[in-house]
């Protein structure tokens, strides 16, 4: 019943979609989607909230100091700025992107395009350097998307300062352990347009595949561990980008029903949490 | 009579008109450079009230949707600036009685600017590349020298710049006419001194970046950079001219109905003495490009 709900759902979602972009077609193809606005769940700009306003980022910029420099969502995160004009307002800023898919409508079907990602800054915080030009500024990671994110000291809409860091992945699964028909969660966090870039470049996960690696992994071993249910019978990027058609996502949240006995050793759960 | 009157307001109360919707497209375009189509599509027929950043496009307070589906009006505006731009419309149906007039979606374009938007004698060319010797997680995925503009902290980045500098017709800029070359980098104290060389039997200005732990460059994030070439101040330049010569048709005079020959005019460089030196011309370059091709720094991800 809830598979067909969900079914249904997501089919409102795509007649809605499907409303929304079909008067684009002859006029103007391809055409970037939009999020429906009734959509819940979509995670808010970060920090503020608030747009910063367009500033020039000098090449005299002085670094700040971004401790850890590589961070999941939620952690405590210091900025600390030093070398500035004294007892001077800043506004500290943090990159973030509006993401959206991009598709070819067509009359009797639309092709899936990819992806357009557009990066723009929003406001932290407006704080004030202290008389030797320096400041120290606490706070957390928000929820956003992963990757590199950075983050500007800007004073009358020049940059005198300029610092970032990562916002790396995670992947968890709850609960831990259940009886056969138990719901579980696997919760992924810290997707993102730069992350993905460098996931593709940098190490083995390729981010529109890594998921599928893991319920992979969780497939061969569904003999000795658990059965997962297909994804409905749709692939993870076909999974994710309804996923972000609906909500543009940073964080992705997948309902798995449990459909055979799970012992759930604390070892497996334990291997999951090394693949974030 | 009263009950026939009740009759018609319910008659017409149950035909209200019908939702329409209007959605607008295109506008995307580059300033200066001549006008830029908005498309406003129409879920009937009527017409469509353009505005950008809230004020009615000039010509395009009313312009007629197609008759037939799609039902799009097509407004030619002309940018008064670069920069982020709000277009909207107001679709007003033919039929008023059987569609409702509707607001559009929200368009937000950027009109484009050019990326060589500095205007010196000095025209800069740069790009990236990444140092051999990396290895491992660090090693290039296809080879060194392609080109490209995200790195890991640990890597190396080559800065290949070439110019050519108008004031001597458009010549090579090297150590023989280049008295400063270098580049800033934010967060970086001293600029890189470029050197040019051969390199594989092309010769061009290169300058490194190294990335890594402290002291070395490790600001994750966009590299903000600007290359700077200062030509050599000279008693000479080069100025663009023109002259007639003869146009040649098979290696001979082409010769006019008139008897005469026949000239064209070409253009040509002409040497110039400066009793006074010219002032080496100075030329900057820092890239414009989106944010999202920004020359960027990552780290090797890390378990937490």
């Amino acid at each position: 019943m809830k598979n067909k709900l969900r079914f249904v759902g997501a089919g409102a979602v795509l007649v809605l979609l499907a409303s929304f972009i079909a008067p684009a077609y002859a006029a103007d193809n391809p055409v970037k989607l939009v999020a429906p606005k009734e959509i819940v769940g979509i995670p808010a700009i970060p920090f503020t909230g608030l747009k910063a306003q367009a500033f020039t980022t000098p090449s005299n910029m002085v670094n700040l100091e971004v401790s850890p420099s590589q961070v999941v969502i939620g952690d405590a995160l210091t900025i600390t700025g030093k070398g500035l004009p004294g007892n001077t307002p800043v506004t500290l800023t943090w990159s973030t992107s509006d993401a959206t898919w991009i598709a070819d409508v067509q009359p009797n079907t639309v092709n899936y395009m990819g992806t357009s990602y557009t990066k723009y800054n929003v406001v932290i915080a407006t704080i004030s350097t202290d008389a030797l030009g320096g400041f120290v500024y606490k706070t957390k990671v928000p929820s956003d998307f992963g990757g590199v994110h950075d983050i500007y000291a800007v004073n009358n809409n020049v940059a005198v300062a300029h610092g970032g860091l990562q916002v790396a992945r995670t992947l968890t699964i709850s609960p831990k352990s259940g009886p056969i028909g138990t719901p579980i969660t696997i919760t992924y966090t810290g997707l993102g347009p730069l992350c993905m870039q460098q996931d593709q470049r940098f190490i083995t996960m390729e981010s529109t595949q890594d998921l599928c690696r893991h319920v992979g992994l969780v497939e061969q071993r569904q003999q000795q561990f658990l059965q997962l249910v297909p994804l409905e019978s749709i692939t993870f990027r076909q999974m994710k980008r309804l996923a972000s058609l609906i909500s543009m996502p940073c964080n992705l949240q997948f309902h798995l029903p449990i459909v055979k006995w799970v012992p759930l050793p604390s070892l497996k759960m334990q291997g999951y949490s090394s693949l974030t | 009579m009263a009950t026939l009157g009740l009759a018609v307001t319910g008659g017409s109360a149950y035909a209200a008109p019908a939702a329409s919707t209007l959605i607008m497209s295109g506008g995307n375009g580059v300033y200066d450079l001549g006008p830029i189509v908005i498309n406003g599509t129409a879920s009937a027929p009527g017409a469509v009230a353009f505005t950008v950043n809230g004020k009615a496009v000039v010509g395009c307070e009313a312009v007629a949707t197609t008759t037939v589906t799609p039902f799009v009006a097509k407004c030619s505006w002309l940018p008064s600036a670069p920069g982020l731009t709000v277009i909207t419309g107001v679709f007003t149906p033919t039929d008023a009685a059987a569609f409702a007039p509707a607001n559009s979606n929200t368009l937000n374009v950027k009109i484009g600017v050019p990326v060589q938007g500095v205007v010196s004698p000095v025209h800069i060319y740069v790009d990236t590349v990444l140092a051999s010797g990396s290895t491992g997680a660090l090693a290039p995925r296809f080879n060194g020298c392609a080109i490209q503009n995200e790195y890991l902290i640990g890597q190396t980045i080559v800065f290949r710049v070439y110019a050519n500098n108008a004031d001597q017709g458009g010549a090579v800029m090297d150590t023989t006419n280049t008295s400063k070359a270098f580049i800033e980098v934010a967060g970086v104290s001293t600029p890189i001194q470029l050197s040019y060389g051969n390199h594989s039997g092309v010769a061009f200005w290169t300058g490194i970046l190294k990335t890594g732990a402290a002291p070395l460059y490790s600001t994750l994030g966009v590299i903000n950079f600007k290359v700077t070439l200062v030509a050599k101040d000279s008693t000479t330049m080069k100025v663009l001219s023109t002259k007639l010569v003869p146009k040649m048709e098979n290696g001979k005079r082409l010769i006019g109905s008139d008897g005469r020959t026949v000239y064209e005019r070409v253009s040509y460089y002409r040497t110039v003495k400066l009793s006074v030196p010219l002032k080496g011309a100075t030329g900057t370059w820092a890239s414009n490009f989106t944010q999202t091709s920004q020359l960027s720094l990552f780290a090797v991800p890390v378990t937490k």
